[in-house]
């Protein structure tokens, strides 16, 4: 199933566009797909979900044509 | 007890109705304490030393340095190796003398948290490191004090008001915390100036809305100041928060 990427903010897009489709699994999780991209697995637990809209939490499921925001919380200050 | 002046001095933030003379004895009754006094908190106690929050107690180890003042609004170069807590509260009674400000060259910890800021109102978030924020977080629940939280880093921030018992917490949104060491902050990825006074600036109005009105926002805003990208989005406790839990 396909579902729609944006990048938003400190995130690192790394090879990929700001704003892109993906391919992901069926019955993935938003934690699932977060694996499966270019992140530091470190920072994981700092990117906020926004699902189609509303934040999320990484064990909600993706459907065909969501789409999800992501952004990385900073730290400094 | 508002000074004579009152009116001269709040005279344009008098004129905004959600505030008004009501408004501006609240601010002048209220306690806010700053965690940090860098770039996020020199900016925060500017603000509220302006719009006349009547007490503000500012909580900072650090001497200042010539490469904070790309950032760190209160300082500048005759600044250069004092300790910026009391660097800070100088330059904040020069902006307002009728406000008492109160100053510690100390790092909050769990022991010393109550003495510091157990008789603040609202505290907001100066600190430039998660670890410090989650104990900030902790120590806030516990003694049922609201905070903003703000962050920095590059050209993007957040601001996140936090009520013990109603809203997300912290820990509520970042559950795990083991790899902070590794976290990207300004020492390894940089910041621009502007990020500071616009983050500074939501949470700043946060507190002021709270302080007037016990408004209380349950929004997580992030933005930013490169692509001027802003979202906002509602955060809802987390049922398995440990620091939430660890709460009557």
């Amino acid at each position: 199933m396909k579902i729609n990427v944006e990048f938003i903010g400190a995130i690192s897009s790394g090879p990929y566009k700001k704003s892109q489709e993906f391919e992901v699994k069926d019955k993935s999780s938003v934690r699932d797909f977060l694996e499966t991209m270019h992140f530091d697995k470190s920072h994981l637990d700092f990117i906020q979900v926004v699902k189609n809209g509303k934040r999320c939490a990484h064990s909600d499921g993706i459907k065909s044509g969501d789409k999800l925001e992501l952004m990385l919380m900073v730290g400094g200050g | 007890m508002l000074a004579e002046n009152v009116f001269e001095r709040y005279e344009k933030q008098l004129l905004f109705k959600p505030i008004g003379l009501k408004g501006q004895h609240k601010l002048n009754k209220s306690r806010v304490g700053i965690l940090g006094i860098g770039a996020l908190g020199s900016n925060l106690a500017s603000i509220c030393a302006r719009s006349g929050v009547g007490e503000l107690v500012i909580v900072d180890s650090d001497r200042v340095e010539l490469s904070n003042l790309q950032r760190q609004m209160l300082f500048d170069e005759s600044s250069i190796g004092c300790y910026k807590s009391s660097c800070a509260a100088e330059k904040l009674s020069h902006i307002n003398s009728e406000i008492r400000i109160e100053a510690f060259t100390e790092r909050m910890d769990a022991r010393n948290f109550r003495d510091l800021f157990g008789s603040c109102n609202l505290l907001l978030d100066g600190t430039d490191n998660f670890a410090t924020r989650f104990i900030l977080n902790q120590q806030s629940l516990e003694h049922g004090i609201p905070w903003v939280h703000s962050a920095v880093t590059a050209s993007s921030g957040q601001s996140m008001f936090i009520m013990p018992r109603k809203t997300a917490c912290l820990r509520c949104l970042i559950p795990d915390t083991d790899m902070l060491a590794d976290f990207p902050t300004v020492h390894n990825s940089g910041i621009i100036t502007p990020i500071v006074t616009i983050i500074a600036s939501i949470s700043a109005a946060s507190a002021l809305r709270y302080i007037v009105e016990k408004h209380i926002d349950y929004d997580l805003k992030y933005y930013d100041a490169w692509e001027h990208r802003f979202s906002k989005f509602t955060v809802t406790r987390n049922d398995t928060c440990p620091h939430c839990r660890s709460i009557p």
